[in-house]
């Protein structure tokens, strides 16, 4: 959209090739005209005077009306150019009648019709002034320009009034009509004069500029160029063709170049609502004070010539001019300090809100963290005053640990910035902070400071921090009392000391299974707290989903023997997922020993393993009691149970299955339950399934422990070109972080490259096929998730193995999204750049001797 | 001659209950020790041993630093170290392990099944 628009107003800003041979044209007849001027190479000066100006007259008649056609997507402005050549086209009429009384007679007569064209130019100039698209302005603005508009034409007037106006009027010995049109010129020249000031002082679309300033000139022409030509015929010494005339064709010539001027302007493209209309021309403010000076000037002139009469008239013009003076002095102090006033108080309430606020407010420096201005409440939070603070330097605050944190971010990623993260106090204690950046830019909009607001969230840490610790110490005291406890009754119950009554046998035997509930609340309690705090680090690998739920099923057989149930297993498909199995075995184990307990004597709980999309899908069925619609939600909060005497009765902790849910979840899948009342339940859960290299890995392994080594290897090389030779590429914003991988890995296998952005990083995938990929996810611009994106998008990386190489925690989702190929998931915080050396060592060894066993 | 063991653990109750557990069920000699001073001691005079279950967290000397002290030449490195801990994950499991432990056992045991499960962990 904006391209087009650009390319038009240039071309529209140079003049074509019509407009240049028009102003040179213009010009050349400028030329001829002085030559005439000044060396007469005609004769007949009167009339020849005369016939020079309708030339002028119709250029600028010609000019004017294009320029109106030129207009069509501004009515104000076409508007004005008609009414400017209608003026025009009534001077050129008047003058045609002038020439023709200057042939005719060698007096021309005095008023002739050719002074009423003459009369009305002024009024219809006047009218054109007034159709010019202004800015719409406020009251008090409208009465300072009114006002200076008044001293202007005051100002001008009273030069009028004492050259021409006043002896005019004061003489006689003419008719009253030729005395009435005698008057009516110069005060023509006030209406101009005013239409001037009404151009000038009001606020024009920034495209007109040129065309209104050379209509300002001409006008300054004509105004000048009638007083001097009233003031010849008051004193009778003024002939058509007098040198003065050089002023009119002027004039005309320069409303002929303000009409080519007029660039074009089609519908939809209102200057007067496209432009970005300025502020006043505060030049044009100084207009009424030059005036004023020249009144008074002529009246100190005066006054020294007629010590004891002075020119009354021109004392009351002169007088009233400086009460306008006075007027728009006292308008222009109060608006000045209205406006002054008002934005004190604006910066008086700002500096209260940021000096009150509750938030912590920095602005810094973008260029070096140099602190520009802080408020109480953060100079409060660091324990310095704003004084030492100011001039400072903001690394001295930052906690160490996070001076990576700043060093990542750019004027790209300032906006936005949000994060906890710690500072240094004073005393050298640390400050946990939420810490929200934004850049402040300049009236150019080029970005100056960075402000911080910062909010104080060390009490919330520490609550967290000593929460997590009183819930790990419970866990573990009570755990301790509950082992000795748990071993007592285990030694009794199991008969060490001798076979015990019936009735003691049977409370022990509650005691014990009471211990054991205990025992699981604590051990659910503190993996559900875990799990929520984050804390939980799944160990991600390839395993086969019958292998898990083989697994599980072991676990609880006794479980189920006991109560008769029967476990089956359905396998529709044998996926390898991607998981950490340790916890899909206790997702199991809790979903079968629910089903298990509620299952009915001699029924059946099915588990069934399949494939939904690209992910694995299993299912706990049982024969139960079922749970009723409105609970299907509720079971997986925290202590809830279908029936709170479940509790009691089955010996659940009521966290199961919230915890079974979050470890799901946490694996990126989903979870839910079907349930119909007296028919059963079933439980359903989906898990991420490894690529396909990964898998023929897996079967490898497996195979490899029961057939021969020559199979195993058979099978790793089908894998071998997952691995093939070639390039190690490591994406890395951080300039000695990308220097120190690639001098760590570049040895004589390996051929190491290295790029900053995520662009970058796409570009060189798609150029070098590297082999292994390390990638850093928080890139300047694009992060690395864009880089799997787009790859997964083009799809060139089947081959590549990702080893994604960051500082942020990354949840399951974000694993998920950022799975592709083989990938491995490396934290920065406890992977140094040697390990991954190692583990890109590994990667290659494997690959090579794959590719040398393959071979011989 | 049934084998000898060193369980370390400051809590009474426990090392009488794993005592009677590993003497009567299983087929073991124990050595009980309250602390980690006391159970470096018990090797110098009581020894040789031919495993050791020790607690993890204990006053001043904890079960690492003790293990830590054990493999400074005071116990023969083919003597296994088993930790009992009340502390459960896999992190923890792990750091255990990385420390040289041979195995895990998680508070609260079942002293009837204990004996078992140490042999297992034994047996590799």
């Amino acid at each position: 959209m904006n391209t087009p628009n650009l390319n038009h107003t240039k071309k529209a800003s140079s003049p074509g090739p019509t407009a240049i041979a028009a102003i040179v044209a213009l010009g050349l007849y400028l030329l001829v005209y002085l030559s005439w001027q000044f060396f007469h190479w005609l004769p007949g000066k009167q009339e020849l005077g005369q016939a020079f100006l309708i030339p002028a007259d119709m250029a600028a008649l010609c000019a004017t009306l294009l320029a109106a056609r030129r207009c069509p997507g501004s009515r104000r402005l076409r508007s004005f150019w008609l009414w400017m050549s209608t003026a025009i086209a009534a001077e050129t009429i008047a003058d045609i009648f002038l020439l023709k009384y200057n042939i005719q007679y060698n007096e021309p007569p005095f008023p002739t019709i050719a002074d009423a064209f003459f009369l009305s130019f002024y009024v219809l100039l006047f009218i054109a002034l007034l159709r010019v698209p202004v800015a719409p302005v406020t009251l008090i603005k409208r009465l300072q320009i009114l006002l200076d508009g008044a001293i202007i034409v005051f100002g001008g007037g009273a030069v009028v009034w004492y050259f021409v106006l006043g002896p005019t009027a004061k003489a006689g010995g003419q008719s009253t009509l030729a005395t009435a049109v005698s008057i009516a010129y110069p005060v023509g020249d006030l209406i101009l004069l005013a239409g001037l000031a009404a151009l000038l002082l009001r606020r024009s679309p920034p495209t007109l500029k040129i065309a209104l300033l050379l209509v300002a000139a001409g006008m300054l022409a004509s105004i000048v160029a009638d007083v001097v030509y009233g003031y010849g015929v008051l004193h009778d010494t003024y002939r058509s063709g007098d040198p003065i005339d050089t002023l009119y064709v002027l004039e005309f010539l320069i409303f002929a170049l303000a009409g080519i001027s007029q660039k074009p302007v089609h519908r939809g493209e209102d200057p007067a609502l496209t432009d970005n209309w300025r502020q006043p021309d505060p030049r044009a403010s100084w207009l009424p004070y030059i005036t004023a000076p020249i009144g008074f000037g002529l009246l100190i002139g005066v006054e020294s010539r007629r010590p004891f009469f002075p020119d009354l008239s021109l004392v009351l013009i002169l007088t009233v001019i400086g009460g306008l003076v006075a007027v728009r002095q006292y308008v222009s102090l109060r608006e000045l300090s209205r406006t002054e006033r008002a934005r004190r108080e604006s910066e008086r309430r700002s500096r209260a809100i940021f000096q009150n606020a509750g938030v912590g407010i920095t602005v810094n420096d973008l260029e070096g963290p140099v602190i520009v201005d802080v408020n109480q409440t953060f100079s409060e939070m660091v324990g310095y005053t704003p004084e030492e603070l100011r001039g400072g330097d903001f690394a001295a605050l930052t906690h160490p640990d996070e001076l990576e944190t700043y060093q990542s971010l750019n004027v790209k990623t300032i906006d936005g910035f949000q994060r906890e993260i710690r500072f240094l106090r004073r005393d050298g204690t640390a400050l946990w902070g939420s810490l929200t950046l934004s850049l402040l830019r300049d009236e150019a909009g080029i970005p100056r400071y960075v402000i911080g607001v910062l909010q104080d969230i060390t009490t919330r840490k520490e609550a967290e921090q000593v929460k997590d610790e009183f819930i790990s110490v419970v866990g573990h005291e009570l755990r301790t009392p509950l082992t000795s406890i748990r071993g007592s009754l285990g030694l009794l119950e199991g008969g060490v000391f001798g076979e015990l009554p019936t009735e003691a046998a049977s409370m022990i035997q509650l005691a014990v299974s009471n211990t054991d509930r205990l025992v699981r609340l604590i051990n659910d309690i503190l993996d559900i707290e875990r799990m929520d705090a984050g804390r939980t680090e799944l160990e991600l690998a390839p395993v086969k989903a019958s292998e898990l739920i083989a697994n599980a099923t072991q676990i609880v057989q006794m479980t189920a023997t006991q109560a008769q149930v029967t476990l089956a297993t359905e396998i529709l498909d044998d996926p390898v997922l991607f998981v950490d199995g340790d916890t899909i075995i206790q997702v199991l184990v809790n979903l079968l020993g629910n089903a298990i307990k509620f299952s009915p004597r001699w029924s059946t709980v099915t588990i069934t393993v399949g494939l939904e999309g690209a992910r694995a899908l299993i299912s706990v069925a049982d024969n139960g009691r079922g749970i009723p619609a409105d609970r299907l939600e509720t079971i997986f909060e925290r202590f809830r149970q279908v029936d709170s005497s479940d509790a009691r009765e089955k010996g659940g902790s009521g966290l199961g299955l919230a915890i079974a849910r979050s470890i799901v979840e946490h694996h990126g899948g989903e979870m839910r339950v079907e349930s119909e009342i007296g028919q059963g339940s079933t439980f359903y859960f989906t898990l991420p399934i490894a690529d396909a290299s990964v898998t023929m890995l897996v079967c490898g392994h497996q195979n490899g422990e029961t057939g021969t080594n020559a199979d195993r290897l058979t099978e790793l090389q089908a894998i071998a070109p997952a691995l093939a030779p070639g390039i190690v590429l490591v994406v890395e914003d951080d300039p000695s972080l990308g220097e120190v991988l690639t001098k760590t890995l570049n040895h004589k296998e390996i051929t190491t490259r290295l790029v900053r952005t995520a662009e970058d990083a796409v570009e060189e995938i798609r150029r070098s096929q590297p082999s292994i990929l390390i990638l850093d996810l928080m890139l300047p611009g694009e992060s690395g998730f864009t880089v799997i994106e787009r790859l997964r998008v083009e799809g060139p990386l089947n081959d590549t193995h990702l080893l994604v190489y960051t500082a942020l925690d990354l949840n399951s989702g974000d694993r998920e999204r950022l799975q592709l190929g083989s990938t491995e998931f490396l934290s920065k915080a406890t992977t140094t750049p040697q390990d991954i050396e190692r583990r890109v060592n590994e990667l290659i060894q494997s690959q090579q001797n794959s590719v040398q066993r393959g071979a011989t | 001659m049934s084998q000898r063991l060193l369980l370390v653990d400051d809590e009474d109750a426990i090392r009488t209950i794993a005592t009677i557990s590993l003497e009567r069920i299983g087929e073991w000699t124990v050595v009980p020790a309250s602390s980690g001073r006391a159970a470096l001691e018990a090797i110098q005079d009581d020894g040789p041993f031919d495993a050791v279950l020790m607690d993890v967290m204990m006053p001043e000397l904890d079960g690492p630093s003790t293990l830590q002290h054990m493999r400074d030449g005071v116990l023969p490195a083919h003597v296994p170290v088993i930790f009992l801990t009340a502390k459960i994950g896999q992190a923890e499991r792990d750091r255990l392990l990385s420390l040289g432990a041979s195995g895990v056992i998680a508070k609260p045991f079942d002293p009837m099944t204990l004996p078992e499960e140490l042999q297992h962990i034994l047996n590799g």
